[in-house]
């Protein structure tokens, strides 16, 4: 194989030799070190075989003294590919041109890949890598990871840990946020319980710390009910971590307008998508006008990156944005159903507000209508705890 | 006489060659032949070619000439000192040189 592929390259001649003293032809062409190869011999005067384009030269003193015509058959290799196509500028420009493109693309940056991030965005971190230098199109050998690490690191408060590597042109970005430490007491740092929401307390599991309020006594938002500190004629004032539950009844009101004449919209099956190209820091929209062919409509973007496995070619991008065509269609409610949607509503929003482990024990609804719109009131009674941990105040 | 002077040299030198354990066919001279199956064949150490056809080729060589007989024989490379033949090969053999 590779011979083969050296002999393309130096180039080799097919040649027929004719004579009646072959055998000695051969002889003199192994004594004056000339490389004939595939030979095969027709008859008896006739032969052909390969020859490298430098020995060819050597051949014509041995041919006269054997009496022997040789004739070329065929020319292969490289020298004569080029000499073929010397004249086809194109081509070679071509292969230049790709030369000089796969050059450029693997000495510069060619694209940021970022993962692991939530809370920062993808702008912020590009913003901030630009502020240094670092750019689509910088030359790959200006980045230094090491002190674009630190550097990035400095400036951004909310990186807990980043990861940067250079695979090809494509520079990998794996970000860890820092999550930070709240509030909350430690569970060895004296504290106190206080009331997170007003209610009637009705049962109390303290663990530690000195309760301060009793069964059935009403309490208001930021009441204190279990305090940290313990006077005892014993022991003396100490600070404790208390901790326990409180179950306390509390009360929600909440209020909601329900239409018995309402509009929706619906979808209708017609769509239709713009593409935009973006490669590098260059778009091509593949559409004449920005505007919706819809007068209702809903827009989803999607894109889409096309990437070769070789790390050293930006990928393309394609952008597309969907337009779903919209019916707006007026339609009617019952009182009954109205009331239904508006309790469904109203007990969703109570539920945001309650603490975890909570139950609701009562719940009272009533409704007023009045037009074409039916105010549904929610009224619900729940038991939950109601303890917070708050530091002491010293 | 030549012939004579072989058979008298070459048990010494086979015998220099087997002590001091290298190949043989620098030593006596002689060509080694390596067989591939009945496809392949390839010929060291020889002097030239008497006879090339598709049905035999025969070459000089020391002491015995070598005649290869088989159909379709084709050189693939021919160096000064090597010989690479393919074909389905039927006989090797060797016959003295003629005076």
């Amino acid at each position: 194989m590779i011979s083969k592929f050296i002999n393309f390259f130096k180039g080799y001649l097919i040649i027929h030799a004719k004579g009646s003293f072959l055998e000695r032809f051969l002889n003199l062409c192994l004594f004056s070190n000339i490389l004939l190869y595939d030979l095969s011999r027709q008859d008896s005067e006739n032969l052909s075989a390969k020859i490298h384009i430098s020995s060819f030269q050597k051949l014509r003193p041995i041919a006269r003294k054997t009496r022997t015509k040789i004739r070329i058959n065929e020319r292969y290799g490289f020298p004569f590919f080029i000499k073929k196509h010397i004249k086809r500028r194109g081509i070679f420009l071509g292969v230049i041109l790709a030369a000089v493109i796969i050059y450029f693309f693997s000495t510069h940056l060619m694209g940021i890949t970022f993962s692991g991030n939530k809370k920062i965005s993808e702008e912020d971190l590009l913003s901030s890598l630009s502020s240094y230098g670092i750019e689509i199109g910088v030359p790959l050998k200006d980045i230094d990871t090491k002190i674009l690490k630190n550097q990035l690191m400095t400036s951004n408060p909310d990186l807990g840990w980043i990861g940067l590597s250079l695979k090809g042109s494509r520079l990998y970005i794996e970000v860890k946020e820092r999550t930070h430490r709240t509030d909350i007491p430690g569970t060895d740092e004296p504290c106190n319980l206080v009331a997170s929401k007003n209610g009637v307390v009705r049962l109390m599991e303290i663990r530690d710390g000195q309760t301060m309020v009793l069964v059935n006594t009403p309490v208001k938002k930021g009441d204190l009910l279990v305090s940290g500190v313990i006077d005892s004629n014993s022991v003396g004032m100490r600070y404790v971590h208390s901790y326990g539950e409180v179950y306390a009844t509390t009360w929600y009101k909440e209020e909601m307008e329900v239409p018995l004449k309402y509009k929706t919209k619906l979808f209708t099956k017609e769509k239709t998508s713009k593409n935009c190209l973006e490669f590098l820091n260059f778009s091509l929209p593949l559409y004449f006008s920005d505007k919706s062919p819809y007068q209702h409509y809903e827009t989803y973007q999607t894109s889409k990156d096309y990437s070769l496995p070789l790390k050293i070619f930006p990928s393309l991008k394609i952008n597309k944005t969907e337009y779903l065509q919209q019916t707006i269609k007026t339609k009617e409610r019952t009182e009954d159903e109205a009331v239904l949607l508006g309790k469904f509503h109203l007990l969703n929003k109570i539920n945001t507000k309650l603490s975890p482990n909570a139950t609701i024990d009562n719940i009272d609804i009533s409704h007023k209508t009045s037009g074409n719109i039916v105010t549904v009131t929610l009224e619900c009674e729940c038991t939950e705890n109601i303890a917070v941990k708050a530091p002491l105040n010293k | 006489m030549k012939n004579n002077d072989n058979r008298t040299i070459n048990p010494i030198r086979e015998k220099i060659a087997d002590t001091i354990n290298i190949s043989k066919e620098i030593i006596l001279n002689t060509s080694k032949i390596t067989l591939i199956g009945n496809k392949e064949i390839t010929i060291e150490n020889y002097r030239g070619i008497t006879e090339y056809t598709c049905e035999k080729i025969r070459l000089i060589s020391s002491p015995d000439n070598i005649e290869i007989c088989g159909c379709n024989l084709c050189i693939k490379t021919m160096t000064k000192d090597f010989l690479y033949i393919t074909g389905s090969i039927g006989c090797v053999s060797f016959c003295p040189e003629r005076k």
